[in-house]
């Protein structure tokens, strides 16, 4: 799974949103190293439901612009958890493998 | 109507109508709370622009390609391309018998092998197509494109233009190859006599003195347009496309590779070799004019009064 999709995914874990309320998110949730742009935003929207990962939630019309929510399916939640134990599992092999590493190098970091 | 949002629609204008009806308004909305602009969102909504058409395309070639209309076409492609295939090998082995009974001093070693395994992976991708037996068909078509494959490749390092000389080659195999893959037999077509007789006249080509050379290739074109003429229009029409990535080889390898196959004529101390990227052009090319070809075969078809699209 590339990293926006993930990171859309998380986004939708919490509660429905809409795509700009998305990025928003993202950009919070990796403290402003992540700010989504329209076209890989929808590129991947367009995916997931296709994917049926995500799906629409609900419309409505702010500013006489449409507002589409987007939540996460029941696939898109096992999906989310598999990535997540994934990742988790990887992390977790590095950071062991950079305890040890210090160790060996008897507390130096470099 | 804001520049911001005039700029942003003529960009959204790029995507397929089906995704822009689904999704232009609300990502013109996000586009406008967002505030970016430049180069780089220019960028990102021309790259997914591109990446939603090239998604559809093949999403649609896939749905097309599923139609048993298009697996009648390529039976048609399999045994004619065979056939056409197989003709062309025998008439390599024509030649060496040739030179054989001209020149028996002459050393044709260099022949054998490969040689043998394309003409009969040829024979039994013939067989195999005219029994129905796809296993056969395949079986040969894949050994047959393994010996057009290694048989100029044997002289790359010394003459890369062999390589792309005989490019129409490995492309046609790869398509003859495709359709035995995906073919479904009705019956032998009926216009078999005039593919069988291009390929008589291939072979007695390779025999004939130099000035009818280029006649007879001729006559043997002629007659296997012919044949392909004849199907029947549902048929025709699909089998062409199959025929488009080796008929757009010969400009490509003519407007593409010109200097390339100057500087290695004029410069055979200083050989140069096909690069990288002009391997993806050589690979590229074919498979888009294929996509394209395709494309504009089923648009045509729709407009056709009285057709369906899949007619």
């Amino acid at each position: 799974m590339r990293e926006p999709t993930f990171l859309v995914l998380t986004a939708l874990a919490s509660e429905p949103q809409h795509g700009y309320a998305v990025i928003e998110d993202i950009l919070r949730m990796t403290g402003g190293r992540v700010r989504l742009r329209a076209g890989t935003l929808y590129a991947a929207l367009d995916r997931l439901r296709a994917e049926g990962l995500i799906e629409v939630d609900r419309e409505e019309v702010v500013q006489s612009r449409l507002r589409r929510y987007y939540r996460l399916t029941g696939a898109g939640e096992r999906s989310l958890t598999v990535e997540t134990a994934r990742l988790r599992t990887q992390a977790t092999i590095a950071e062991r493998r950079l305890r040890a590493r210090r160790i060996e190098l008897g507390g130096a970091t470099a | 109507m804001t520049t911001p949002e005039s700029h942003f629609r003529r960009l959204l204008a790029l995507y397929p109508k089906q995704h822009r009806a689904e999704y232009a308004e609300e990502m013109l909305g996000v586009l406008l709370a967002d505030g970016r602009t430049g180069p780089a969102v220019t960028l990102d909504l021309m790259r997914a622009a591109l990446g939603a058409r090239l998604r559809q395309t093949s999403a649609s070639l896939r749905q097309e390609l599923r139609d048993e209309r298009w697996r009648h076409a390529a039976y048609a492609v399999q045994l004619f391309g065979s056939l056409l295939l197989l003709a062309m090998a025998l008439r390599r082995f024509a030649m060496a018998i040739l030179t054989m009974v001209r020149w028996p001093e002459s050393d044709i070693s260099p022949f054998y092998g490969v040689d043998v395994v394309r003409a009969l992976g040829w024979a039994v991708a013939v067989t195999g197509a005219v029994l129905g037996i796809r296993l056969l068909g395949v079986t040969g078509a894949a050994a047959g494109l393994a010996g057009e494959i290694v048989a100029p490749f044997r002289y790359y390092l010394d003459t890369p233009a062999q390589v792309l000389n005989a490019y129409w080659i490995f492309v046609a195999a790869t398509v003859v190859l495709i359709a035995a893959t995906m073919s479904a037999r009705r019956a032998v077509p009926r216009e078999w006599p005039f593919v069988v007789a291009a390929g008589a006249v291939l072979v007695g080509q390779g025999l004939a003195p130099f000035s009818l050379r280029v006649p007879m290739f001729g006559v043997a074109a002629v007659l296997a347009l012919i044949g392909v003429v004849r199907l029947e229009p549902v048929t025709r029409g699909r089998v062409v496309v199959f025929a488009v990535p080796v008929l757009t080889v010969f400009p490509l390898v003519r407007v593409g590779f010109s200097g390339f196959v100057e500087h290695n004529m004029r410069h055979p101390e200083t050989l140069v070799l096909i690069s990288p990227v002009q391997w993806a052009v050589l690979v590229v090319g074919p498979a888009v004019a294929f996509v394209v070809a395709a494309a504009m075969d089923r648009r045509f078809r729709g407009q056709i009064p009285g057709t369906s699209k899949g007619a």
